[in-house]
C-alpha cells in the first residue's frame, strides 16, 4: 500500500516538473537580472578601458588592468588593510560573541532585557554607528579622548583617524562593537541546539565551568563556530560603509571595496575599478566555496 | 559540613556578582554610543563640545532643524518606500520560489539553492559597474525603482534561504489532505501554507526591511539629489550644512531619528528576528 | 482587460519619462551648496522667475557637498548625454575638464563687460578654442587668518614671509601653552590636510608662495627644488606648530578649532570670515586676514583660486533660457548681494564700490589677493584631473602622515614626490594622447548602442 503511494507521487512529480520552474521563475529572473548579468558585465568591463562617462566606447585591452592593479601599491595597501580588519575583528567578535552567547544562554531574571540590549548595536544602521563613533573619536571634541585623558591614559588628545595604524584599529573597534551581537546570536543558536542536560549534569557534579566549556561546549560547538566565522569573514572582507565614513579619504586606509568604488565612481575608471572589484570577487569566491562546503550538510538536510 | 555549605554559598554569591557585573559592562558597551548620540543631539551649539554625561540644558532645536529645513524628510520617505516595496516584492517572489524548493525534489533544485547562497556572499562592489550600466539603459537612474532593483540582490537570496527552511520544517501531513483533494500547487501555497507561515513572513519581511533600510553602497552610487537619497546616504553626506556650528548636533539628531524606528521594531519583534537570523545561516 | 490597462499605464509612464526632457519648461539648475549659499541662489532664482512672470520654472538640484562626489556626478551626466540638467554649478577647476560638454555662451553674452573680470578668473571662463563657456557666480581665494589680539599680546608683527609665519606661530604656541588650560590644545597654524581636493589647494598655495608650480608649460614640476622646499615647509609645520588632526580636517573642522580660540593662524576661504566673527565665537572682532605670504627664498603672495562658475550643458534643450538664467544669477547686482555673506565678487569694480565696502569692509583687502591668486592646473589634465588631484592629495597626505609616524631614517619624502611627479607626467601625456585619439575615431559604436540600433 505504502509503496504504491510513493510511486504515484513520483509519477506526479514528473508531471509537475514544469510548474516548479514556473514558481521559481520570478526569483530566478531577479537573480539573473540583478546579480548575474551585472556581475558578468562587471567582469567583462575589467578587461576593457571603459570609463564612466563613456560606457559605450570601450576597447578590449586584455589583462592590462590586472597588471596595473598588481603594480598598484595602493591596491596592496587596501588588500592588507582589509585582511588586517578581517583577521583581527573576526576572532575578537567570536570571543566576545561567545561570552555574550553564554550569558544569554544562562537562565536569569532580565534575560529578555539583556537580549534586547545586546541587539541594539546590530540594529543601528552601519552609517549611523560610523557617524556616532566618528563623533566620539573626534580628536578635539570626542568623548573618547576626554575619557582617556581623565583616566590619565593619554595626556594629549589623540587624532584617531590621522594615522594609518590608529585609524585601522579604530575601525576594527567599531566593527567589533557592531557585529558582536550578530555573532552572539549565531553562537547562541548553536548553544541552544545542544542537548541541555549535559550543562545541567556538569553543574550538578560541581565541574568548574572552565572545564565544561573546554571539554564539552567547545568541541560540540565547533561546526557552528566555523560556519559563523566564515560567514562573518565574508562580510568583513567586503567592508565598505564604515571605512567610507570613518577614513580620512587617504588611499592608505582604504579597503578593497572602498578602493574599487573610488576608482569606479570617483576616478570614473570603470575598467580598472571593475578589475579591482573582480579581484575582490576572487578572494570572496574562495571563502564562499569554504562556506558552501560547510553548509552542504544543511543543503542535504533539506532533502 | 556547615562550613562547606557556607563556602559554597559564598562562592555562588561571588559568581553571580561577577556575572551581573559582566552583564552591566556589556550593556554599557552596547548602549553607550547610542546614549551619547542622544545626549549630543539634545545639546545646543554652545554646549555641544562639553563632555558632561548628563546634559544640563535640553533643547530640541536640532530635531526641529532636521525635520523642517534639512530635506531629511525626503530621505525618510524614500527609505520607507524603498524598504517597504523591496521587502514586499521580495516576500512575494521568495514565497513562490521557496515552496517548490522545500517540498519538491526536482533536478536543478540544489543548484538553485547553492546559487542563492553564493549570491548572499557577493561583494556588492563587484556588481556596481554592471548595475550602473543596466540602470542607465533602463533609464531609472536616481529613481527609487533603481534602488529597489539593486536591493533585491541583498534581500532575495537570504529570504529565499530562510523561507525554504521554514517551509521545510512544516510537517508534510499538513498539505497531504489538500493534495488528496486534488488542489493545485498555487491553492496549496495560498490556502494551506500562507496562514501557517505568518510568523515566518513577519520575520523575513522585517529582516529584508532592515537590510534595505540600511543599504548604503547602491543608494550612494545610484542617486544624486536630496529628493532621491535614502536616509543612510543623506546621513553620510550631511556636512557643512549649517552656518554657525559644526553640524554634529544635527547629525546626531538625524542618527537618533533613523535608529529609533529600527530599535523599536527590534525590541518588539526580538524573538522573531533572532529565530530568523539564526535559521538562515546555520543550526545545521 | 486589467492586464492591458496595466500595460498601457506602464507604457504611458515610460514614455512620459522619456518625453519629459523635451517638453519641460523647467530649467534644472544644480547647486552644491547648502545653508546661506543655497538661500542666496534660491532668492536669485525666485527673482528671475518673477521677471519671467512665472512662465518658466526653475528646479534646484542639490548635489553632494563633497566636491569629488559632485564632480563624479557631472561626469556621469555628461557621459550619459543627459538632459536631466540645464545649468551646472561648477568649481573653477572643472570648467577646463568639462569644456567639451559645455554650451558656448558667446551669442548670449554680448553685453557683458569682460574687462571687469579679474584676469585669472577670465582665463578660466573660456574653452581652449576660445569660446565663452562659464560665468563666475562668486570667486574665492585662500587666505591666511590671524589673531590680531595674540600678535599684539606677544608683540609680534604680521608675518611677511612663510618663514616668519612659522616662527611667530611657534613662539606664540609655546607661550600660550604655558597656560595650563591650553596645554595640549593650542596650535600655531591650522590648515586642511584631509586627503581631498582641499589639500591640493593648500599645497598649491604653498608651492606658489615658494615660487614653484605643480604644472608648468605642460610638464609636472612638483618635484622641483621649490616643490621640495614647499613640502618640507609643510612637514615642519606638521611636526611643530599644528595638530595631527589636520590630516583629517576639511574647512569646517579647521574653523572649529580657530573659532574656539585655539590657534593663532588658520588657512581658510573667505566664507569663514563672517562665521568666525559671529556672535557665539571666541574670536569675534579679533581676526585679521592676509594673503599667504611669500617664502623668503623667493616667491610671491598667493592664494588658491576657488569659487564656483555657472555653465550651461551642451545637452540642454533650453539653452537660451538657461543662458539667460546664468547671466541673471551671475550678474553684478547679484554678486553685490552675496557680499554680505562674504562671497567675493568676480568683478574688479565691485572692490572699490562704496556700498560694497560699507556692507563688508574686509572685501577691500581681497582685491590684492585675487590679483595674486593661483589656479589649479585642471586644464593640463582634462578628464584625468580627478585622478591627478587625488594623486596629489594622497601623496601629500601620506608624506605628512609619514613625517610623524616614520623614523627619520625611513622617511623619504623625495622618493614619494618623484613618484608623484612621474605619475602626473603620465596623466598629462594620456590627456594629450586622448585628444588625438578622439580626433581619429569617432565612428565607434558601443555595445548597448548597437543593441538599441538593432531594436529600432
Amino acid at each position: 500500500m505504502r509503496i504504491r503511494k510513493v510511486e504515484t507521487s513520483k509519477a506526479k512529480e514528473k508531471k509537475t516538473d514544469f510548474s516548479n520552474w514556473l514558481f521559481l521563475a520570478p526569483c530566478l529572473l531577479v537573480l539573473i537580472l540583478c546579480a548575474g548579468w551585472p556581475l558578468l558585465r562587471s567582469i567583462f568591463f575589467s578587461f576593457t578601458n571603459a570609463s564612466l562617462d563613456n560606457l559605450n566606447q570601450t576597447d578590449f585591452i586584455g589583462l592590462e588592468n590586472f597588471v596595473s592593479l598588481a603594480r598598484d601599491r595602493d591596491w596592496w595597501k587596501a588588500v592588507l588593510n582589509t585582511f588586517l580588519i578581517t583577521c583581527i575583528s573576526v576572532p575578537l567578535e567570536t570571543i566576545f560573541g561567545m561570552v555574550v552567547a553564554l550569558i544569554l544562554h544562562t537562565n536569569f531574571k532580565g534575560r529578555g532585557i539583556m537580549r534586547a540590549v545586546v541587539l541594539v548595536p546590530w540594529t543601528i544602521p552601519t552609517i549611523v554607528s560610523a557617524r556616532i563613533w566618528g563623533w566620539m573619536l573626534n580628536d578635539s571634541y570626542g568623548i573618547i579622548n576626554e575619557l582617556l585623558m581623565k583616566a590619565s591614559i593619554i595626556d594629549a588628545p589623540v587624532a584617531w583617524m590621522a594615522s594609518n595604524f590608529l585609524s585601522i584599529m579604530s575601525m576594527i573597534v567599531v566593527e567589533v562593537w557592531k557585529t558582536t551581537p550578530y555573532m552572539a546570536l549565531l553562537l547562541l543558536a548553536g548553544l541552544q541546539s545542544m542537548p541541555q542536560d549535559c550543562f545541567e549534569a556538569a553543574e550538578v557534579d560541581g565541574v568548574p565551568f572552565r572545564k565544561t566549556f573546554v571539554s564539552i561546549i567547545l568541541p560540540m560547538m565547533k561546526p557552528t563556530i566555523i560556519v559563523a566565522v566564515i560567514f562573518r569573514a565574508l562580510d568583513a572582507v567586503r567592508i565598505f560603509d564604515l571605512v567610507y565614513i570613518l577614513s580620512s579619504g587617504n588611499n592608505a586606509n582604504a579597503t578593497m571595496s572602498v578602493f574599487a568604488r573610488r576608482h569606479l565612481v570617483e576616478y570614473q575608471d570603470i575598467g580598472f575599478g571593475s578589475a579591482a572589484a573582480t579581484a575582490l570577487l576572487f578572494f570572496i569566491a574562495f571563502l564562499t566555496v569554504l562556506y558552501i562546503s560547510f553548509n552542504k550538510k544543511k543543503l542535504n538536510s533539506l532533502d | 559540613m556547615i562550613k562547606l555549605e557556607n563556602r559554597w554559598k559564598y562562592k555562588r554569591w561571588i559568581k553571580s556578582a561577577v556575572f551581573f557585573a559582566m552583564c552591566l559592562i556589556i550593556a554599557a558597551c552596547c548602549l553607550f554610543p547610542f546614549y551619547w548620540a542622544v545626549v549630543s543631539s539634545l545639546r545646543d551649539s554652545a554646549s555641544l563640545f562639553s563632555t558632561e554625561f548628563f546634559p544640563s540644558k535640553i533643547t530640541f532645536e536640532n530635531y526641529k532643524y532636521v525635520f523642517n529645513d534639512s530635506g531629511f524628510g525626503y530621505s525618510f520617505w524614500n527609505s520607507t518606500v524603498v524598504a517597504t516595496l523591496t521587502s514586499l516584492l521580495t516576500l512575494f517572489i521568495c514565497l513562490l520560489a521557496a515552496y517548490p524548493l522545500a517540498r519538491h525534489r526536482f533536478p536543478g533544485r540544489k543548484r538553485v539553492l547553492m546559487i542563492a547562497l553564493s549570491v548572499t556572499t557577493l561583494p556588492h562592489v563587484a556588481v556596481l559597474s554592471g548595475m550602473y550600466e543596466l540602470i542607465r539603459v533602463l533609464n531609472i537612474y536616481n529613481e527609487k525603482s533603481a534602488l529597489i532593483m539593486a536591493d533585491m540582490i541583498i534581500t532575495v537570496p537570504f529570504t529565499l534561504w530562510i523561507m525554504t527552511n521554514f517551509i521545510n520544517s512544516i510537517p508534510k501531513e499538513i498539505e497531504e489532505a489538500a493534495i488528496m483533494d486534488g488542489a493545485n500547487k498555487y491553492t496549496i501555497l495560498t490556502k494551506v501554507f500562507l496562514p501557517i507561515l505568518g510568523p515566518a513572513i513577519v520575520t523575513t519581511g522585517l529582516l529584508a526591511f532592515i537590510a534595505a533600510w540600511n543599504e548604503f553602497l547602491f543608494a550612494l552610487t545610484f542617486t544624486i539629489n536630496d529628493q532621491a537619497r535614502t536616509v543612510p546616504v543623506s546621513l553620510a553626506l550631511f556636512s557643512g550644512a549649517s552656518q554657525h556650528e559644526l553640524p554634529w548636533g544635527l547629525i546626531m539628531a538625524a542618527s537618533v531619528l533613523v535608529t529609533l524606528p529600527l530599535v523599536m521594531l527590534v525590541v518588539i519583534f526580538q524573538r522573531r528576528i533572532i529565530s530568523g537570523l539564526t535559521a538562515g545561516s546555520i543550526k545545521g | 482587460m486589467k492586464k492591458y490597462l496595466i500595460l498601457i499605464a506602464v507604457a504611458v509612464a515610460f514614455s512620459a519619462g522619456v518625453l519629459s526632457c523635451v517638453q519641460a519648461r523647467t530649467i534644472k539648475i544644480t547647486s552644491r551648496s547648502k545653508g546661506v549659499e543655497l538661500e542666496l541662489l534660491r532668492k536669485a532664482v525666485d527673482e528671475w522667475m518673477a521677471i519671467h512672470k512665472g512662465k518658466h520654472k526653475v528646479e534646484i538640484i542639490t548635489l553632494p557637498h563633497e566636491s569629488n562626489n559632485c564632480f563624479a556626478q557631472y561626469q556621469g551626466w555628461f557621459g550619459a548625454e543627459s538632459c536631466d540638467v540645464d545649468v551646472l554649478q561648477m568649481d573653477v577647476a572643472w570648467v577646463g575638464v568639462f569644456s567639451d560638454y559645455l554650451a558656448s555662451l558667446d551669442e548670449y553674452c554680448t553685453n557683458l563687460d569682460m574687462n571687469d573680470y579679474f584676469d585669472i578668473i577670465k582665463e578660466n571662463m573660456y574653452s581652449n578654442d576660445g569660446h565663452l563657456i562659464a560665468l563666475p557666480l562668486y570667486t574665492d581665494c585662500g587666505l591666511l587668518y590671524y589673531r590680531k589680539d595674540l600678535l599684539e599680546k606677544y608683540n609680534r608683527s604680521v608675518p611677511k614671509t612663510l618663514e616668519e609665519l612659522y616662527d611667530t606661530a611657534l613662539y606664540i604656541q609655546t607661550e600660550e601653552r604655558k597656560d595650563e588650560s591650553k596645554k595640549n590644545k593650542f596650535y600655531g597654524f591650522i590648515f586642511q590636510a584631509k586627503a581631498f581636493e582641499i589639500l591640493t589647494c593648500n599645497f598649491l598655495e604653498i608651492i606658489d608662495a615658494c615660487g614653484g608650480a605643480i604644472v608648468k608649460n605642460g610638464v609636472a614640476e612638483i618635484n622641483s627644488d621649490k616643490g621640495i622646499y614647499a613640502i618640507e615647509f609643510l612637514i615642519k609645520c606638521m611636526k611643530n606648530i599644528t595638530n595631527r588632526g589636520v590630516l583629517t580636517y576639511s574647512e569646517e573642522d579647521a574653523r572649529g578649532i580657530f573659532q574656539l580660540g585655539n590657534a593663532v593662524f588658520i588657512r581658510n576661504w573667505p566664507y569663514a570670515y563672517t562665521l568666525m566673527n559671529g556672535p557665539s565665537t571666541a574670536v569675534a572682532g579679533k581676526i585679521g586676514i592676509m594673503p599667504i605670504p611669500p617664502s623668503a627664498s623667493g616667491g610671491k603672495e598667493s592664494g588658491a583660486l576657488g569659487g564656483w562658475f555657472m555653465t550651461v550643458s551642451k545637452f540642454s534643450k533650453n539653452k537660451a533660457l538657461a543662458a539667460d538664467l546664468v547671466i541673471y544669477v551671475t550678474s553684478k547686482a547679484q554678486q553685490k548681494l552675496r557680499v554680505a555673506s562674504s562671497y567675493l565678487p568676480a568683478f574688479k569694480s565691485l572692490y572699490s564700490d562704496k556700498e560694497v565696502l560699507e556692507i563688508n569692509p574686509f572685501i577691500a583687502n581681497m582685491r590684492e589677493s585675487l590679483l595674486n591668486a593661483v589656479a589649479r592646473p585642471s586644464k593640463s589634465f582634462g578628464k584625468n584631473y580627478s585622478k591627478a588631484t587625488s594623486e596629489i592629495f594622497n601623496t601629500i597626505n601620506t608624506i605628512l602622515t609619514d613625517s610623524l609616524d616614520e623614523s627619520p631614517e625611513d622617511f623619504k619624502p623625495q622618493r614619494l614626490m618623484k613618484r608623484l611627479n612621474d605619475k602626473l607626467n603620465t596623466l598629462i601625456k594620456k590627456q594629450n594622447e586622448k585628444k588625438t585619439d578622439a580626433a581619429n575615431d569617432n565612428g565607434k559604436v558601443g555595445f548597448f548602442k548597437r543593441i538599441m540600433n538593432c531594436i529600432s
